[in-house]
């Protein structure tokens, strides 16, 4: 797993905008690989985590099922209105499209295949470790990927 | 015009990935994709996927992480099956002879959802978020010319809020 400590975090009254330019300067390119954290970590009130907000959740936000159900809009001025959309969407803020933390989560003693299997049924690449009713860090499916030889050889 | 970006100009071509064959034991895949993916002061470099050629080198499927942890899955039902009634594995064509998972088993057909070199790159977040998944493999024609990944639509749209 990957300690808590490393991720960027945003409060969960930020906007989407805001977001989205927290994750990417959590994430830098070199050549066409990129490195860095695929999510941040939503802070509440009193600064305590609250969710995970990843790629996937910016990406599907923003009123992308309304877009496409429009007749109005056509294909190719589509990418237009959506951008406008995240642009100008004040009223959504990180907590409405961001993963609860207790939504799904690990116990830190789970073994590799626990996890594996829970990534798998709810359709994530990252879980919370969570020890004595802490978050202590984030799975991965890279993670698992790492350690997978002493299963299979 | 950014709002005209096609993936073509986003995705990264497809001799940038790593291959395997279908046969494949996974072991073998993994040791495959792991040397594209190497570590360095912490960070990670490298694609998370590999492209799945059959016997007459013709592309059939994409093996990504998410193919792997199915690995698992697939192991955790074989292993129960072995403990209780071994009839039971008749019934299960997924399992070669010898009982070992190959890759064929785990990875994502080609065709099955794909967009084209032409594609805008809001197609391509239309058919990620839709279908989620994080790979799409763009086609010219018949033929694969590279894979989008969500990443590389995530940074264009960053871009164009600019």
């Amino acid at each position: 797993m990957v300690p808590i400590e490393s991720y960027v975090t945003i409060s969960e009254e930020a906007t989407l905008y805001e977001a989205i330019k927290a994750l990417q300067s959590a994430m830098h390119s070199e050549g066409r690989a990129w490195h860095g954290h695929r999510s941040v970590l939503v802070l509440g009130e009193d600064n305590s985590l609250v969710g995970i907000l990843t790629m996937r959740g910016l990406l599907r936000a923003a009123g992308l099922k309304e877009l496409e159900e429009d007749p109005q809009i056509k294909a190719e001025s589509w990418g237009w209105y959506y951008v406008n959309r995240l642009r100008e969407e004040t009223k959504v803020r990180v907590r409405d499209v961001m993963r609860p933390l207790e939504l799904y989560t690990v116990d830190a003693g789970a073994t590799v295949l626990d996890v594996a299997l829970v990534l798998l049924k709810q359709q994530v690449n990252s879980l919370p470790v969570m020890h004595e009713g802490k978050v202590i860090g984030i799975v991965r499916t890279l993670d698992v990927f790492m350690v997978i030889d002493d299963y299979f050889y | 015009m950014p709002y005209r970006q096609t993936v073509e100009n986003i995705m990264v071509p497809v001799h940038d990935f790593p291959v395997v064959e279908e046969d494949d034991v996974v072991a073998e895949a993994v040791r495959v994709m792991r040397q594209f993916f190497h570590q360095r002061d912490g960070t990670w470099y490298g694609f998370q996927a590999a492209l799945v050629l059959d016997r007459r080198e013709h592309l059939v499927g994409v093996l990504t992480l998410r193919g792997l942890l199915r690995a698992f899955q697939l192991q955790a039902i074989q292993d129960h099956l072995l403990k209780s009634d071994a009839t039971g594995l008749f019934f299960l064509r997924k399992f070669n002879d010898n009982l070992e998972i190959v890759v064929r088993d785990i990875m994502r057909p080609i065709n099955l959802i794909t967009v084209s070199v032409g594609s805008s790159v809001f197609e391509a977040l239309r058919k990620m978020v839709k279908y989620k998944i994080n790979l799409l493999p763009v086609m010219d024609g018949s033929r694969l010319a590279g894979m989008v990944r969500t990443i590389d639509v995530f940074w264009v749209i960053g871009e164009l809020l600019d």
